[in-house]
């Protein structure tokens, strides 16, 4: 088994002279749960796509269980299971037919595990794809990507469409999957709810760079939200590096800070603040800060930053 | 570049050179279609006296033939793949077929050769008829080698090699060995096989053919008849194609010779094909290679009551060039002398609208080329079409110029044998330093053609940054290759959206390290990322602690 | 393999039926041909059958890429055990098979009519096999233009395809007639027409 079933280096991609990813590098380790959030248009189907071999990169390198992703082998696509945006099944079909070439197709198929999620789901056979709704196409798409068992599950937005039950339900069958040995999961999703609950590793993309990629807990305790207050006016500059973002009204700061530590700490000190308060973010408060659009103190932080 | 450049490098090159192929047929057609009736036909004037000087038994003194030969208008279509392939090989007439006679009833006769044992043989039903009269009708086949004939395939007979043979209608059948080089006479009435004396093993004796000579006769109508109707009862010579006191022998050389059944020896040369009189003169190819259809009758003296046998009288050869524009007739005497021809051409003192009025008849080639109202345009656009195949082909089509036969010329798509470069390989009236100048001449604009598209190609590979050998790869490629490897290039090229590079202005590729232009490191000026960066080290799965099952969150 | 050339042929079964019956009206053609002594009258019917043929053929080969293209089907194919170079080769073998069981009766039905009503001999062997394998080849090489041309969203493309196309891989036919020379160039132009599917399948985006 691979140590690190997904390998992205330098991934560059640019649909139309439009540039959407700039150099992104990640790994997902085995076992790992690992969430892809950004904004629309981030690119965040674009990297599962590349990784898949669905879309070929412009210019970068990405692995998917050891093997290049524009040359995965049939074994391997057989070890991964993808649950696309959309739910992209063949409309025409009925699910049963669907279901028997999805069997057909599969190295392994886990009838029982699948016998199971289609009475959990109580899914018509006979009915066409495209007279499902967008609720039961999901749990459609998720049944037969969790049916053949798969090494590696790849999800893409996967509880678009689900209602709260059906959520919990996915959830837990995610949960199920990553109990089993050496399982790793990859999923984008909007819901931080979801992704905050199962996540190990966070990968948050802003302007086609990885901003963010380390666990939950780190994230938590490296990204700081504070709330100023200084004795008068405050400060136009703080000499503080890594802002992420930063409102002022009178005397009082909110100030949100990447990778917080004491020498960040004692220059803010220098300043003699009335109060420093730190304000606890949840996932959603700590991604709003981080793909909210950059402000003036940013923009500074860039070209000091950017400065040789 | 290779790998993925051969297959549309295939492509275009069978889809341009078809293309260019139909085209150019168009023209051809168009050009044949030009030529009025009466420069598709001639008409041979001659008299019996002329085949047989002296004193005739025709009390009126001469009585005028013609030898007429009309072009059939099929021509251009008669000569594609499809219909001489088919035409070819149906038994009893196909050129290339092994049997010689079929009788397609039940009962009929049917005469073949065998490969597999090397020998010609004869099936049919006959009538026997018993001692008490009674007839009976048995299946019977017989087999015959150089040696004789059996009821047996016996290895005692021999083997024929590589036999030629006449339509088998006359008695004897006459059969040439190319491997032997005898001739054999095969009568299957008496069971016996006679042979003539071995030819000399030299380039002047290669049969090709016996007795019924003719190629493409679906182009030709050729025949004899009397110059006026009411004196036709009076004709005493006829084409006679079932020649018995003589069998005619066509050489590879176009020579036509005269074959003895009985002593199977050639007794003479009874004439040649003619060469129609084309564009340019073509002496240094094979005549037989430069017609594209022909055929040959050998004339006959009825007999009257003071003569016992039909006589020979001669033949009347008609030939068709290439591009099937020129017809040629002529007629020898018994003694192998010509003693009269003609030629297709536009009478004298024939006007059209717009065009002029020679006063000298000019043969049909030419006129088709220059003279006939649409004729120039069309030389015009043949010359252009040949231009826009690629320079390395117009040089071997030079180059094999004098070894292209006339049927090539109909369905030849890389090589042009009817092109102006290959009428310039085959002209005998130029020495050969002048022949290679008109050549390269003829060529200078497909060359020109090609510099420009290697140009474009040049200059679009500059602009998406192809590596330097690519580009000279491609410029070679394109300036031998011509149109389909610049199709090719259109198709296998890279294909992206260009950006603009942030330092030097122009246009790069994305999928490149470094600006081809101005060397420099990738910049994306349009996003704009933040500083700050949140990264840690991925955990080996061993080192992490266990998933947790979450618990409900009651915000949820 | 079989999964997916199953499904080929199952999505695209109309177009499978519709080259059954115009194998079947030759065979028709070809018993009367026979039975009147093949004459001039028959050969327009037969030509402009085995166009027909050869544009069906096209028309499945196309169809089956822009219907994928349409459909977005090897977009789910691909995320199973399958890779993109089996599902062309999947096509492409449909394709052959659909040649063969079109042309195989025609060719049996020759065989018959020749063997009925000329001598037994073995002078037309040698046209027995020039004639089905070049047809055959012209066939496949249709397909394979349509199966090259067909991954596209315009149908426009597609028709000029279809007229241009099978007309000049049929010229083909009409320039050279039959024989090792024209299946050469027919193999050569299969050959690049599969390739170059390949490569324009293989790194496109699904």
């Amino acid at each position: 088994m691979n140590d690190n079933p997904i390998v992205v280096e330098n991934l560059v991609k640019y649909y139309e002279g439009r540039c959407v990813l700039d150099g992104v590098s990640f790994v997902v380790p085995r076992g790992c749960i690992f969430g892809l959030l950004g904004r629309n248009g981030s690119g965040k189907t674009t990297i599962i796509r590349i990784l898949l071999g669905l879309e070929p990169p412009t210019r970068g390198r990405t692995q998917v269980l050891g093997q290049d992703s524009t040359r995965l082998s049939a074994q391997t696509h057989g070890r991964v299971g993808y649950v696309a945006e959309g739910h992209h099944l063949i409309q025409s079909y009925k699910v049963r037919r669907l279901i028997s070439l999805c069997q057909g197709l599969s190295l392994r198929w886990n009838e029982e595990f699948f016998g199971h999620l289609m009475e959990t789901f109580r899914l018509p056979l006979d009915r066409k794809v495209k007279e499902l709704s967008t609720g039961m196409r999901a749990q459609l798409n998720l049944a037969l990507a969790m049916a053949i068992d798969p090494e590696l599950l790849v999800l893409d937005d996967p509880t678009l469409g689900l209602d709260t039950i059906a959520r919990r339900q996915f959830l837990e069958l995610a949960i199920d999957v990553i109990q089993r040995q050496g399982r790793t999961i990859l999923f984008s999703s909007h819901i931080l709810s979801d992704v905050e609950r199962i996540a190990d590793r966070i990968g948050v993309l802003v302007a086609g760079k990885l901003v963010v990629d380390c666990t939950l807990d780190e994230l938590k305790s490296r990204i700081k939200k504070l709330r100023v207050i200084f004795p008068e006016a405050a400060p136009p500059d703080l000499y503080l590096t890594e802002i992420v973002n930063q409102r002022q009204q009178g005397r009082e700061m909110v100030l949100t800070v990447a990778n917080w530590n004491p020498q960040k700490q004692a220059i803010l000190e220098t300043f003699r603040p009335e109060s420093c308060t730190e304000m606890p973010m949840s996932l959603e408060d700590i991604f709003i800060e981080c793909t909210r659009p950059a402000t003036a103190a940013v923009t500074e932080d860039v070209a000091r930053a950017s400065c040789p | 570049m290779r790998s993925r450049s051969w297959p549309p490098g295939h492509w275009c090159r069978i889809l341009v050179l078809l293309g260019l192929f139909w085209l150019r047929w168009l023209v051809g057609v168009w050009r044949s279609n030009l030529l009025p009736a009466s420069a598709r036909e001639i008409a041979v004037p001659l008299s019996a006296g002329q085949l047989e000087p002296g004193p005739t038994d025709d009390p009126n003194g001469t009585i005028p033939y013609l030898v007429h030969a009309r072009m059939l208008p099929d021509y251009l279509y008669a000569f594609l793949g499809v219909l001489p392939y088919l035409q070819a090989r149906p038994p009893g007439f196909g050129q290339r077929s092994h049997v010689y006679r079929w009788d397609p009833k039940p009962d009929g006769l049917c005469v073949y050769y065998d490969a597999a044992r090397g020998q010609i043989i004869q099936q049919g039903i006959e009538e026997v008829r018993d001692e008490d009269g009674t007839r009976t009708f048995h299946r019977f086949t017989r087999y015959a080698g150089p040696q004789g004939i059996a009821e047996t395939p016996q290895e005692e007979l021999g083997r024929f090699m590589a036999p030629i043979s006449d339509g088998c209608v006359l008695k004897p059948q006459v059969v040439y060995d190319r491997t032997l080089r005898k001739f054999f006479a095969i009568d299957w009435s008496e069971r016996t096989v006679r042979q003539g004396p071995p030819l000399p093993d030299d380039e002047r004796h290669r049969p090709v053919q016996i007795r019924n000579l003719w190629r493409s006769p679906q182009a030709l109508d050729v025949g004899v008849r009397s110059a006026s109707r009411e004196e036709s009862h009076k004709r005493s010579v006829v084409a006679q194609v079932l020649l018995l006191e003589r069998v005619l022998v066509l050489d590879a050389s176009g020579r036509i010779d005269l074959l003895d059944p009985q002593t199977l020896e050639l007794v003479g040369v009874g004439g040649a094909l003619p060469t129609p009189k084309t564009l340019v003169d073509v002496s240094r190819s094979r005549r037989l290679d430069d017609i594209t259809a022909y055929t040959v009758l050998p004339l006959v003296r009825r007999a009257s009551a003071a003569d016992g046998e039909p006589s020979y009288a001669g033949l009347a050869a008609a030939a068709l060039s290439r591009e099937g524009l020129a017809l040629r007739v002529e007629v020898y005497d018994p003694n192998g002398r010509r003693v009269a021809t003609g030629d297709t051409a536009i009478p004298p003192h024939t006007g059209w609208p717009g065009g002029r009025t020679p006063s000298i008849p000019i043969p049909s080639a030419v006129a088709a080329y220059s003279l006939l109202p649409g004729a120039q345009f069309l030389t015009v656009a043949k010359f252009v079409l040949e231009s826009l195949h690629p320079p390395v082909l117009l040089l071997f089509s030079h180059l094999a110029g004098p070894h292209l036969t006339a049927a090539a010329g109909c369905r030849s798509l890389a090589l042009l044998p009817d092109s102006f470069v290959a009428m310039a390989a085959r002209r005998g009236d130029t020495r050969p330093a002048e022949r290679i100048l008109l050549a390269l001449l003829y060529i200078v604009p497909a060359v020109f053609f090609a510099l420009f598209l290697a140009w474009r190609v040049d200059r679009h590979g500059v602009h998406t940054g192809l590596p330097k050998k690519t580009r000279a790869a491609w410029r070679m490629g394109v300036l031998f290759l011509g149109l389909p490897a610049y199709f090719t290039y259109r198709l296998t090229r890279p294909q992206f959206a260009l950006v603009t590079c942030a330092n030097c202005g122009l246009q790069r590729r994305p999928d490149m390290e470094k600006c081809h232009r101005c060397g420099t490191a990738w910049v994306v000026p349009e996003l704009i990322p933040p500083a700050w960066r949140v990264l840690g080290e991925p955990e080996p799965a061993d080192e992490r602690a266990p998933t947790q099952i979450p618990q409900a969150n009651p915000q949820a | 393999m079989l999964t997916l050339m199953r499904r080929e042929a199952y999505d695209n079964i109309v177009y499978l039926v519709g080259l059954g019956l115009v194998a079947a009206m030759l065979i028709v053609v070809l018993i009367s041909a026979a039975f009147e002594g093949m004459q001039e009258d028959y050969f327009l019917p037969l030509g402009l059958l085995t166009f027909l043929l050869l544009l069906g053929l096209y028309a499945l080969g196309a169809a089956q890429m822009y219907g994928d293209r349409a459909n977005r089907i090897s977009s789910l194919l691909t995320t199973q055990a399958v890779t993109r170079s089996r599902v062309l080769a999947a096509r492409a073998l449909v394709g052959l098979l659909a040649v063969l069981a079109v042309l195989l009766p025609v060719v049996v039905t020759a065989v018959v009519l020749l063997w009925a009503f000329l001598p037994p001999l073995d002078f037309y062997r040698r046209l027995l096999v020039e004639i089905p394998l070049t047809l055959a080849l012209t066939a496949f090489a249709c397909h394979s233009a349509g199966l090259l041309v067909g991954w596209t969203t315009n149908r426009i493309r597609l028709l000029a395809g279809a007229v241009l196309l099978v007309t000049a891989v049929a010229s083909l036919l009409w320039i050279k007639g039959f024989g090792p020379d024209v299946m050469a160039v027919l193999l050569l132009f299969i050959a690049a027409t599969l390739l170059r599917t390949w490569h324009t399948f293989t790194s496109t985006s699904l």
